[in-house]
């Protein structure tokens, strides 16, 4: 990096105006929607609300995946057997121990949560030509430790945990969840500031920034730590964290396989006819009819449609049941490695 | 050995579940301190002691939480102290009235203390209200609870 570039860079993800909207307004959007309807409306529109988003945001991942036979011959052995396993896994979990599923799953879906917005950091910086070698591993760490922290120490997650700790009959004491409070803080704070002197010293050393990638760790740190410190709701909590995980995810997919096209990468005829900026549509209702679709199978209607044969029994039940898991897995799965910003065909769709 | 190595991600968190579900099923037959599951989608819930020691460190952490007076309410209506666990309940809803387990318990807790009709209608009517998913079920429980002093019509909304 030269000394005479500018220090203060932007770059952005999209575009200027898909960012401000989606990257940077968004998540105060959320926030502010989650927080009204948290009082208005019953618990069953903000799941259903929660749903809408998050189950389409899996579909656009089988469709990036799926769709596109370059994409799947990168890790063809991992997309054919990895849902076959996590289905597996998840069905006996599920069945002989559900507690485990439930700490495999929540744990696994906040991991992913905040590797997404760190993987949306890393793009600001790979768009921008911004930040030091070393900013990606302080960035990472940042993230761990102030999400973590949230988990740890928020009303909302320390009633959460505090109880799975009572259920694995491993009883904590008032004074041991303050006491994990305190050292959360601390390592928080002392890391904090660690971070904003990493960021003096990259200035220092003449790396440039990119101000709305802190805008947009901001943003979003902030919808986090306010739902989870002023709420108890967890419902409110995941209207506005969805939305924002979720919508932002499709957004980036969209343009991922957008500008795959657009740069002649793209070798999918489906991919080839959703990415056309004429077609956002059709894009839309594909998602929606596998919302619809999904919902059927999970949520067991599809017996309605089993002529009395399929799905009259117990373990349909539960299998129909283990696919809301599964399927999130199998998505967390695959975001863990299709999603390398270092990765040459990924910087393709960037 | 090139499937070991294209898997090896999947299987760590496939061998901590397994570990996982090893612990729960030891612990779970030792302590006998979570109740059966009712359902295929329900999760098995602590019980008895645990249930009120966790509702106890709870409420020292956070007094006027709902999940904390929920759960020491829950605790004590089980005991039979509905008076005690009114308060804790009053306090929950407070903090949170989008909670079905909550109404569902307070209306149940004001009917067995022979509560006006209109105010357990009232905390009826908003469970109904809230969670339309399982109205029927509510309004069928709630008739035969209060032998039929509680009348469901479609105008309430």
């Amino acid at each position: 990096m030269s000394q005479s570039s500018p220090l203060i860079r932007s770059g952005y993800i999209v575009d200027r105006r898909q960012d401000y909207v989606w990257f940077l307004g968004l998540p105060i959007a959320a926030l502010a929607f989650a927080l009204v309807s948290g009082q208005y409306l019953p618990g069953a529109a903000l799941a259903a609300i929660a749903l809408w988003v998050t189950i389409p945001h899996h579909f656009v991942t089988w469709l990036r995946i799926y769709g596109s036979p370059g994409e799947f011959a990168r890790f063809k052995e991992r997309f054919i057997w990895g849902p076959v396993l996590l289905i597996g896994f998840t069905y006996l979990l599920l069945h002989y121990a559900p507690l485990s599923l439930v700490l495999i799953v929540t744990l696994w879906d906040h991991q992913h949560s905040l590797m997404q917005q760190y993987g949306f950091s890393r793009v600001y910086d790979f768009k921008a030509k911004t930040g030091a070698p070393s900013t990606a591993k302080f960035d990472l760490y940042f993230s761990w430790i102030f999400f973590v922290n949230m988990l740890v120490v928020s009303p909302l997650f320390s009633t959460l945990w505090v109880r799975m700790l009572h259920e694995w009959h491993l009883p904590i004491s008032a004074a041991g969840v303050q006491l994990v409070h305190q050292i959360s803080w601390v390592i928080t704070i002392v890391y904090g500031l660690v971070w904003l002197g990493h960021i003096a010293w990259t200035l220092r050393q003449g790396y440039a920034l990119n101000p709305l990638k802190y805008a947009f760790l901001g943003v979003s740190y902030f919808l986090w730590y306010f739902t989870s410190f002023t709420t108890e709701y967890l419902l409110v909590y995941a209207v506005a964290h969805r939305i924002m995980h979720g919508v932002q995810y499709i957004v980036m997919v969209y343009y991922y396989n957008r500008h795959k096209v657009e740069r002649g990468a793209g070798d999918s005829t489906i991919i080839n006819y959703l990415a056309k900026p004429g077609n956002i549509k059709a894009f839309l209702l594909m998602c929606a009819a596998y919302a619809l679709v999904f919902h059927a199978l999970s949520e067991g209607h599809v017996r309605d449609f089993g002529f009395g044969i399929v799905g009259f029994n117990t373990n349909f039940d539960l299998f129909s049941y283990s696919l809301l898991s599964s399927f999130a897995l199998i998505h967390y799965y695959y975001d863990a490695f299709i999603w390398k910003v270092r990765k040459k065909d990924v910087q393709e769709g960037l | 050995m090139r499937y070991i190595r294209a898997f090896k991600y999947l299987f760590v968190i496939m061998a901590i579940g397994a570990v996982l579900a090893f612990f729960e099923s030891q612990r779970a037959d030792e302590y006998g301190h979570l109740s059966e599951r009712t359902h295929a989608r329900s999760q098995p819930v602590l019980k008895g002691g645990p249930s009120q020691e966790l509702a106890q460190v709870l409420l020292e952490l956070y007094p006027e939480g709902a999940q904390s007076n929920l759960l020491m309410g829950t605790a004590l209506a089980e005991k039979g102290k509905l008076a005690e666990a009114r308060v804790h309940l009053e306090k929950a809803l407070a903090a949170d009235r989008h909670n079905q387990q909550l109404l569902f318990l307070y209306a149940r807790l004001l009917l067995d203390m022979g509560e006006d009709t209109e105010k357990v209608q009232a905390v009826v009517d908003e469970l109904r209200r809230l969670f339309p998913r399982t109205r029927e079920t509510v309004e069928e429980y709630f008739s035969r609870a209060s032998k039929g002093k509680l009348v469901f019509d479609e105008g309430v909304y």
